[in-house]
């Protein structure tokens, strides 16, 4: 039976097949009045076939001419007949070729498409989609019935929702790419969003700006645009790098509101953390590796040991241990950098906002650390890198008894960490070392993912970006960026073209795990009627208190229920430190 | 005689007063009769001196049953001498003076020594009716047209019903000794200002039938639209 001609409105008729392959895509010569230039790119096309129905991208149009003798003597505007003779010719002597990837088929009797394994037969008609297409293949959003699938967007020329499965999305780490001012944080934003409402996931968010937690000014509009904070109150706690040091009355008091400041102490810098910002710190691998004789020595005290030493000491320690005196020296001067960030602290022992963090991500809260005044990248890259470390530590833990145990209460909660700027934790030089590389390759198993947001994906390791899943892509110009982008993409020669023509702003192209088959999207706004939508019949919940008895992975013990000031706190860490030390010392 | 005579001349006599409307209004009037036929074509003798269907008009002819009529349209038309044997001399005077028109007034005889013959080239035949409309199918006929049936011109309003497929122009194209460029664009030219205002939409879409048809042939097609260009 072929295809119920009933169902498609005539003037959706584009064309119909005339060649090609299931690798590199089909022809269909263009068969309609409507003129080429306004046969866009990134359409959403479907070919009826007998007993299949065919849903693919259309990729490119090329222009074509039956005779050469044509061209040779094309009609020129201003020579008689030439109106007519350039109307008369289109679709017959001169015509379009619509280059369209196949991506689903539908069977016929079935309801969820496939990925396709055929070609459409010659002379398929082909047509441009309609809303119950969209519908087939995206579905319908139902975040707020407690489903899965999520509106991003809208296809460029309909207003049918595009929905993007997130239960598939975190099953694997995920790309948002695109050039500075694309959208980028929009589209951020609004995934994130739709995973805090879906509950699919917990949240964790580097905010290297600011713009994801409380109320910020949109770029190019003078309105307010809602922090995920304001969106879903208690769900999403708000840590902040410590931006002033205790006592430190010069600078403000920060505006908004943290569930804590995040401290790090010096025993807590790995020489891993050094080795990810060798490049931010300009130091030579010489330097960077002798970190590691260092620790060796020290252990965990390294850090706060080399930068205590006089020059005699340094000198001695070289003699003795083998090392250069030159990169030892330059070591100690670049470190000194960190021990001035205002959140580094010498003698910190604790870890105990960062294990509150952890703790409050495996019960389901979702978590944005803000850096506030210290939005330079290097602090954002050395707190992210220890941050990521604990989950890392964590979360095998917690994997490995559920495997053990095999009890569904004991299934780890899913993690996806969220990066800004991630070439730069992930370019091939350190993506073999750093935490991150880690959890890009095989974390999945650990149930942590991570959400990159970049602008460079030419930098990241190819590693890395051939394990993402879902990629969501602004747009992008430069060559080695969009080969990049499609790294482990098949059939990606059309995507090319498509991701090429998008529009700078608001526009963005679905590929990947998530989204059944790529496609073009008008980015879904963030404005009212998205926060009414989003948070539309969700209940609120208390605020998120850590269980007491902790779970024998932080080194808090002892402490009260943290409801003292922060000051105060540090305060009365340090003497317990004291104590400790002088325990170690003389007992 | 002299009475008939000039009748017939009228078309002559108006030309230089209206020449807008140059063209005799006798459709769906016999205009000639058949006397030389064939399947693909057939020759007609006009009744009247100088009055034949014009080129590319689309004539028909009733076939003996009288179910089916054959259509096809004019390609040739001439007037000589009703004799072979016999051609036309000249008869004025060469004065500047002189009308032309004068001279068959001067000689009445040349009505009958003269005639006017017009060829048609077959291309579809009317199946019998089926309900209201007349519907049309574009091969030969089963017979040719009968000798000394008669001929009509057809109104506007079944040439737009004929042409309202395309198949007949790919007849024209193919057939052997027939101006077939020319005739096209007459035939095209025609049916276009018979539909007024959705001539456009006409030509266009006969035209694009032809280009399919004549895609090895660009240059032939691109004289066939040059010469319908400037229509309506």
């Amino acid at each position: 039976m072929m295809y119920d001609q009933t169902r498609r409105k005539p003037e959706k008729f584009l064309g119909v097949i005339t060649a090609g392959s299931l690798a590199k895509g089909v022809e269909a010569r263009i068969r309609t009045l409507t003129p080429l230039e306004k046969i866009q790119t990134g359409q959403f096309v479907a070919v009826e076939c007998e007993g299949v129905r065919f849903f693919g991208l259309l990729t490119d149009v090329t222009l074509g001419a039956t005779s050469d003798s044509v061209l040779l003597d094309p009609p020129y505007p201003g020579d008689s007949g030439s109106a007519l003779l350039r109307e008369v010719l289109h679709g017959v002597y001169t015509y379009g070729d619509a280059h369209i990837q196949p991506s689903l088929s539908l069977q016929n009797g079935e309801d969820q498409p496939r990925p396709v394994r055929s070609v459409p037969s010659h002379f398929a008609p082909v047509f441009i989609a309609e809303e119950s297409d969209f519908q087939q293949v995206f579905g319908l959003e139902n975040i707020a019935e407690n489903g899965h699938k999520f509106a991003v967007g809208q296809p460029l020329d309909m207003d049918i929702d595009v929905c993007l499965d997130l239960e598939r999305f975190v099953e694997r780490s995920n790309g948002i790419f695109g050039k500075s001012g694309t959208g980028k944080s929009v589209l951020t934003r609004l995934i994130l969003s739709g995973l805090i409402r879906a509950n699919t996931c917990s949240n964790l968010v580097f905010d290297m700006h600011n713009e994801y937690g409380s109320v910020t000014k949109g770029e190019y509009s003078n309105q307010q645009i809602k922090g995920l904070r304001d969106l879903f109150g208690s769900r999403v706690m708000v840590y902040a790098v410590r931006d002033r040091r205790p006592g430190d009355k010069a600078r403000e008091q920060r505006a908004t509101v943290a569930d804590g400041d995040i401290v790090i102490g010096m025993n807590h810098i790995d020489v891993e953390d050094i080795l990810l910002l060798r490049n931010e710190l300009q130091l030579n691998a010489t330097a960077a590796e002798s970190a590691y004789i260092l620790q060796n020595k020290f252990g965990d005290r390294w850090m706060e040991t080399l930068l205590d030493m006089d020059g005699e000491a340094l000198k001695e320690f070289c003699e003795n241990n083998g090392a250069n005196s030159n990169s030892i020296t330059a070591l100690k001067r670049k470190l000194g950098a960190i021990a001035r960030m205002p959140f580094v602290e010498k003698n910190h022992r604790s870890l105990r906002v960062i294990d509150d963090m952890v703790a409050a991500l495996a019960a389901g809260r979702h978590v944005i650390v803000q850096f506030g005044g210290s939005d330079d990248l290097l602090s954002y890259m050395l707190v992210a890198n220890i941050i990521t470390r604990s989950i890392h530590k964590k979360y095998k833990e917690l994997t490995e008894r559920y495997k053990r145990t095999q009890q569904a209460q004991d299934e780890p909660r899913r993690v996806m960490i969220t990066i800004e700027e991630a070439h730069k934790f992930l370019t091939p030089e350190v993506a073999g070392q750093t935490i991150f590389g880690t959890i890009a390759r095989e974390m999945r198993k650990y149930y942590v993912t991570l959400l990159v947001v970049d602008q460079r994906p030419s930098s990241i390791d190819s590693e890395v970006l051939s394990q993402i899943g879902t990629r969501i892509v602004a747009l992008i110009n430069d060559e080695r960026d969009i080969d990049a982008v499609f790294t482990g993409v098949s059939g990606s020669a059309g995507l090319k073209t498509v991701l090429a023509s998008l529009d700078s702003r608001q526009q963005a192209l679905l590929l990947g795990h998530a989204s059944p088959m790529p496609v073009v999207i008008r980015t879904r706004p963030f404005d009212e009627i998205f926060y009414r939508a989003i948070t539309h019949g969700q209940s609120s919940i208390p605020a998120f208190v850590r269980p007491s008895n902790g779970n024998g992975h932080s080194d808090t013990e002892g402490e009260d229920d943290g409801r003292e000031s922060f000051d105060e706190w540090v305060k009365k860490q340090d003497e317990i430190q004291l104590e400790k030390d002088k325990a170690d010392l003389f007992g | 005689m002299t009475e008939s005579f000039l009748s017939t001349r009228h078309p002559f006599l108006t030309e230089a007063k209206n020449s807008s409307s140059a063209e005799p209004d006798h459709a769906e009037t016999p205009v000639g009769e058949v006397v030389e036929t064939s399947l693909t074509g057939f020759v007609a003798h006009t009744y009247k001196l100088d009055e034949p269907p014009p080129f590319g008009g689309l004539v028909r002819v009733r076939d003996r049953g009288g179910a089916t009529e054959i259509f096809g349209a004019v390609y040739h038309i001439a007037t000589g001498g009703l004799d072979p044997g016999r051609r036309a001399a000249t008869r004025g005077t060469g004065l500047p003076a002189q009308n032309d028109e004068q001279i068959y007034i001067d000689n009445p005889q040349l009505a009958r020594l003269l005639k006017t013959e017009f060829g048609v080239l077959v291309l579809g035949c009317s199946r019998p009716h089926t309900g209201s409309r007349r519907s049309f199918s574009y091969v030969f006929p089963d017979y040719p047209p009968p000798l000394h049936y008669s001929v009509t011109l057809c109104s506007d309003q079944t040439l737009v019903e004929f042409t309202e497929d395309k198949s007949y122009l790919r007849a024209i194209l193919e057939a052997p000794q027939v101006p077939a460029e020319e005739l096209i664009a007459a035939v095209l030219r025609r049916a276009t200002r018979a539909r007024e205002a959705a001539g456009r939409m006409f030509l266009v879409d006969s035209l694009r039938y032809l280009a399919r048809n004549l895609k090895q042939d660009y240059d032939r097609f691109k004289i066939i639209v040059e010469k319908c260009e400037g229509v309506q």
